[in-house]
């Protein structure tokens, strides 16, 4: 059976956000990845505990705007190993096309009328997923849907694609069937679309997973102990 | 011609009617009149005590209803979200799935 990841759930508060870890658990998924603002950054625990109650794996995000390429490298240095997944808002070429080929960032997130244009020379630099968030597309659907048909043309068949919420409010969150039919209609097979919500993300959590426990040394070098019988599967690696 | 039923939930609970109308109107803005009219999308039954509605749609329109479902906001100029709980390819499956949904919120 597939498990569901929704890749950005945003916390601004703490009742809100159980409310959203709830809601989260009714809708069908078993992970959530969320982006904690303003007081919540520190409660972090907590919340963990709160959505493991509900059934669903919590997991920090951060999302980054940085402004140009050394303000990236610098905010990405300065928070290494804090958070299990990093996306970042590319606002324009030059931090899109360091942050497509960056390991320490997961995904990234063109916004609507970019100011670059996405061809196949920025597809062929691009190693890190992509992520097209669902709020956003409710926000401004002609301009959205727009930059989400080339990212799928384009993109789609190179890097994965992932479908967020990325959302703070209970009533703009959406079930994994509802997220998955944005890459469905705008071209992907059913399964494929419905990887973008459970398969791609699921591989990058448990990735990064892996890279902040005390088992990795570098990539594709475990230590193995008595205490580590579980499997890892190649992919991760 | 294939088809497929959806259950949907207004969250808040709507009237029926105006569920089926906002799922229509969304559907009509994003793939227009002709994208209707080919989707064979109606409204099949509604339960307005759950805020549940069944559609019936063609197999191949089924992303682009889900998708307008999804695009749903507001009904009634209330913000409102709309969530597709079962997809089926019987009514009877669709009803089943109601009724398992039924018992697992009492």
């Amino acid at each position: 059976m597939r498990r569901y990841v929704d890749f950005w759930v945003i916390g601004e508060e703490r009742e809100k956000a159980v409310d959203l870890l709830k809601s989260l658990a009714r809708l069908g998924y078993s992970d959530a990845v969320m982006e904690l603002r303003s007081d919540l950054a520190g409660s972090f625990e907590e919340l963990r505990n709160v959505a493991a109650e509900a059934g669903i794996r919590l997991h920090r995000k951060l999302v980054l705007k940085p402004g140009s390429r050394k303000e990236l490298l610098r905010e990405l240095r300065s928070n290494r190993g804090k958070f299990e997944v990093i996306t970042v808002i590319c606002e324009n070429l030059e931090v899109a096309l360091v942050a497509a080929r960056d390991s320490r960032v997961d995904s990234l997130v063109i916004p609507p009328k970019p100011g670059f244009r996405i061809d196949k020379g920025v597809a062929s630099t691009i190693r890190n997923c992509v992520e097209l968030p669902f709020s956003w597309y409710l926000a401004d659907r002609q301009s959205f849907l727009e930059e989400a048909l080339k990212i799928i043309r384009v993109l789609g068949k190179r890097v994965g694609v992932i479908v967020s919420s990325a959302s703070s409010s209970m009533l703009l969150l959406r079930g994994p069937r509802e997220l998955a039919s944005l890459p469905w209609v705008l071209g992907y097979p059913q399964e494929k679309a419905l990887d973008t919500v459970s398969r791609t993300p699921l591989q990058i959590i448990e990735r990064n997973l892996l890279k902040l426990s005390r088992r990795y040394v570098a990539r594709g070098v475990l230590r193995v102990g008595e205490e580590d019988e579980e499997e890892i599967s190649a992919d991760i690696l | 011609m294939k088809r497929r039923y959806l259950l949907i939930f207004s969250e808040p609970s709507h009237h029926p009617e105006k569920v089926a109308e906002a799922v229509r109107s969304s559907y009509r803005s994003l793939f227009g009149e002709l994208g209707l009219a080919s989707s064979d999308l109606k409204l099949i039954r509604g339960y307005e005590r759950e805020g549940a509605v069944i559609f019936r749609c063609a197999l191949d329109s089924l992303p682009r209803a889900i998708l307008a479902t999804a695009t749903v906001t507001e009904i009634d100029g209330a913000e409102a979200a709309l969530r597709v709980l079962a997809v089926s390819g019987t009514m009877r499956g669709i009803i089943r799935r109601l009724a398992r949904l039924r018992s697992s919120y009492t």
